[in-house]
């Protein structure tokens, strides 16, 4: 994919501004990967390949192109027209809306992130909303607390993102 | 003798090491039965016929290695790790099977000229393009499964080639990180093969200063202390080789005259695309084994296309006479001329360098080049370094020449070729 079209979906959830403390600042990374994740699972044409890390799914690629996106400079932004999955951004536009608003929004992007590829893609796979949560408590139970996990679990399932 | 080597010879008994193949990088790679039984497959054999590195050899003639030898060598970089990790108890031996396997299967679906292919296959096909993807395909629909099968359950191999593997983490990083073992074999050939010395580094030293983070629940490799300066020196070296050999402005450019030839014909159903390839090897998987660099050439040179542009640019191709750089763009960043970014809201790159230049917008190359980091500073991907106070990321050690490096500004790059 091109970084004109990555760039046109960033400008769709107003992203744009953030990249300028993306280098700096991890959680802001960790926001930019577990949004690109959702988006693409939501079904925008994204074309990245997502693997299983104690942070949840990451991408390398998508990493390299947001850290070359994050050099230009804003009227960049302004100048592009490559057309996006519109009921994509708006499938993960009502998802980020509805989280919580206690914790940090990485705290539930990362969580969200990691229930979704748990459920949907990981190797052994889990059957129940209950396998999800225990691996997640064992994996990350310092992380993250069991009623959070359920909470993303609910969440993911009412915008029909979870299999 | 000494203890670790009495260890690595119980560990090959036990494996049942058939065959040795000598390597010009690693020296002997040991095989056993079932791995032989996999070599031996015309699928697997195909890998000798898919140039490592493209079209590299045009500007550097020693490049011609293959992704046979590469995953040969992968194989064998992940015995000499797990084993270390096995010696530690870290992993098991059952672990080590798996991973063999996993190494040797990583590039089983790579398009002919490798990467060169796999970039306009992603463009037409998004995602399902990648080389991993047809890779699983193959270890899912042909005879490679029976022969995975006599080691492991070839759906680990798929999850692991996936990044779908959940337990333990460790395996995804010996995969997929900045100190995998692709990586770790990549540069030694491809420095040698080139020429180009940037990439040679103290593979032995790097070896065998690599331990875990946590023993019970492993997520990353920890290089010691003592292996500071092999590792430092992996990761400068890997910069420079992208740097000389990999974005080399000649390789790019005969590789975008070959990524707009083949698009061309995939687009006009005279190369096959992704669904004819799959149905093709589904069929008779006799047709995937003739899928090589020189089934492409076979198809350039008879090409009977109308199309001119494509025409000359075969004919270019067979010739070795590269289009030119004519602009390299070294970054958008605050300090770019104002006019570029007025250019920019107006007109794509290509159309504004065919407008000034006069050359037709047909004969106009462009690639946004992916940014070419020292190293990948979060947390999953990775270097850690052991410190008194635990694993510790090397970007954050003060000492470090990388922590300095990553200071420097590395801009991404958008080469402009042209007629």
């Amino acid at each position: 994919m091109s970084r004109a079209k990555l760039a046109s979906y960033m400008r769709s959830l107003n992203m744009i501004s953030d990249l300028k403390t993306f280098q700096l600042n991890f959680d802001k990374r960790l926001e930019f990967q577990k949004t690109a994740y959702l988006l693409q699972e939501a079904g925008a044409d994204l074309g990245y390949r997502f693997g299983w890390y104690l942070h949840g799914p990451y991408s390398s690629a998508y990493a390299d192109d947001t850290y070359s996106l994050a050099s230009f400079p804003k009227e960049y932004y302004a100048s592009i027209q490559e057309p996006i999955d519109e009921k994509a951004v708006q499938k993960i536009k009502d998802l980020l809306g509805s989280i919580p608003p206690t914790k940090t929004r990485s705290y539930w992007l990362e969580l969200l992130a990691c229930v979704h590829f748990v459920k949907n893609h990981s190797y052994p796979r889990v059957n129940s909303k209950k396998q999800v949560v225990d691996y997640l408590l064992r994996q990350k139970g310092k992380r993250f607390l069991e009623t959070d996990i359920y909470k993303a679990y609910n969440l993911l399932q009412n915008k029909n993102l979870l299999e | 003798m000494p203890a670790a080597r009495r260890r690595a010879g119980r560990v090959r008994r036990k494996l049942g090491i058939a065959k040795k193949i000598y390597d010009n990088v690693h020296g002997y790679i040991d095989i056993t039965k079932n791995e032989r039984l996999l070599i031996d497959t015309p699928i697997f054999q195909r890998l000798r016929r898919i140039a490592h590195l493209g079209l590299a050899h045009y500007v550097y003639p020693g490049s011609t290695h293959s992704r046979f030898s590469h995953c040969l060598g992968s194989m064998h970089v992940m015995h000499r790790v797990a084993t270390s990790l096995i010696d530690e108890e870290i992993l098991s031996f059952d672990d080590l099977e798996m991973l063999r396997l996993a190494a040797l299967l990583h590039d089983v679906g790579h398009y002919p000229f490798s990467h060169v292919l796999e970039a306009t296959m992603k463009r037409v096909h998004g995602e399902e393009g990648s080389h991993e993807n047809l890779g699983e395909f193959i270890i899912r629909e042909t005879s490679i499964r029976e022969k995975v099968n006599a080691t492991c359950d070839p759906k680990k191999i798929e999850a692991l080639l996936r990044g779908q593997f959940r337990r333990p983490l460790l395996f995804q990083y010996l995969v997929g990180s900045s100190l995998d073992v692709d990586k770790i074999d990549y540069l030694q050939r491809d420095s040698i093969h080139t020429g180009v010395a940037y990439g040679a580094f103290d593979v032995e030293r790097l070896l065998s200063c690599l331990t875990v983070d946590n023993p019970s629940r492993p997520n990353w490799l920890v290089v010691t202390q003592k292996g500071r300066q092999a590792i430092e020196d992996f990761l400068l070296g890997r910069f420079h080789m992208f740097q000389s050999v990999y974005y080399h402005k000649a390789v790019v450019a005969f590789e975008l005259m070959l990524d707009r030839v083949t698009e061309t014909l995939i687009l006009k159903n005279a190369l096959p695309n992704l669904a004819v390839i799959k149905e093709s090897t589904s069929a008779n998987e006799d047709w995937f084994t003739n899928y090589d660099d020189s089934y492409i050439w076979n198809i350039l040179k008879n090409n009977r296309s109308g199309h001119s542009v494509t025409n000359e640019l075969i004919r270019r191709l067979l010739s070795r006479q590269s289009i030119k750089l004519a602009r390299e763009i070294l970054s958008f960043s605050s300090s770019q001329p104002q006019p570029l970014m007025e250019i920019l809201a107006k007109e794509t790159l290509p159309q504004w360098l065919s407008r000034r230049s006069g050359v037709p917008e047909d004969w106009i190359f462009y690639k946004e080049q992916p940014r070419v980091t020292f190293l990948d500073p979060d947390p999953d991907v990775t270097v850690y370094v052991e410190a008194t106070e635990g694993p510790k990321r090397l970007v954050e050690e003060e000492t470090s020449i990388i922590k300095k490096a990553m200071g420097f500004p590395v801009p991404s790059f958008s080469c402009l070729h042209a007629e």
